[in-house]
């Protein structure tokens, strides 16, 4: 069964769609025409960029559970190392 | 850990094996501290989360069926303790994005060249990023948490959060369209 392309006819309408699919499967035809869209237009490829970045940064900024946390968490849960 | 094992430990965390609760925490203890760390960008705080949470999952352990995979499970407790706690703080100020009057306005789209992982080492930069994200609703930053730095699927957060697919797609949006416009001067000011 052959996918039913709605066309893109704004830049707003392919956000609406990288805010709603942002991640998601990218080997739709839809997807495919997205990537078609940003490779033209440096709005949406700067939007779409300004995320992945926002996102990095996020991830970026987090630290790790550390080893004193951790057996802090077992003793809170009455757990010893040596059970 | 593939399901079969994840299943085995469970059903022995359940009868309150040590080692198989030992086993859960090694797996999710990290999980759920990132998670909480994301919500509440305080270490402190996160790690006091991952506690109470780890607390109850064990008090609740018995109630999972099985039915939803057992990170899912996991989310949902954390993502309601997050809530509730940040609900509690009465004092914190946050931008509600829930009516249309408080549309995040349109900012021109500018070019964000500054790279955001050499912005890590600048201490700046991250305190412009905790504010930001401080300012976010508690029920915003779950879902853009869960689906944007936790990966999940909409179809999840969807389930987590007890929201319909098209609510979770709304929220992200205007989640991820406040943060990018509270960031925006700021990666500008790099630039030049």
């Amino acid at each position: 069964m052959s996918e039913q392309i709605q066309h893109f006819h704004s830049c707003q309408e392919v956000m609406d769609y990288i805010c709603a699919q942002f991640g998601d499967d990218e080997s739709s035809a839809r997807c495919r025409e997205l990537q078609q869209h940003l490779s033209k237009c440096p709005d949406c490829s700067s939007y779409c960029d300004s995320i992945e970045k926002m996102i990095g940064l996020y991830r970026a900024t987090s630290p790790c559970f550390t080893e004193e946390a951790r057996r802090t968490l077992l003793e809170s849960l009455g757990i010893s190392e040596r059970d | 850990m593939s399901t079969e094992e994840e299943t085995q430990i469970i059903e022995k965390a359940k009868q309150g094996d040590p080692r198989a609760i030992s086993k859960l925490v090694d797996e999710y203890a990290p999980v759920i501290f990132r998670f909480s760390y994301s919500i509440c960008r305080n270490q402190d705080r996160a790690e006091h989360a991952t506690q109470e949470t780890f607390l109850s999952i064990l008090k609740k352990l018995d109630q999972f069926d099985n039915r939803s995979k057992f990170s899912t499970w996991l989310y949902t407790i954390v993502s309601n303790h997050c809530l509730m706690l940040a609900r509690s703080e009465k004092t914190r100020r946050t931008v509600s994005l829930d009516d249309e009057e408080n549309t995040i306005p349109e900012i021109p789209i500018d070019h964000w060249q500054h790279d955001p992982g050499a912005a890590v080492e600048s201490a700046d930069l991250k305190e412009h990023l905790d504010a930001a994200i401080d300012k976010l609703a508690p029920d915003y930053k779950v879902i853009f948490v869960l689906r944007d730095i936790e990966g999940l699927s909409t179809e999840e957060v969807a389930n987590i959060t007890n929201l319909s697919i098209p609510a979770v797609k709304s929220r992200l949006h205007r989640a991820r369209a406040f943060l990018r416009n509270e960031l925006s001067p700021i990666f500008s000011e790099q630039e030049s």
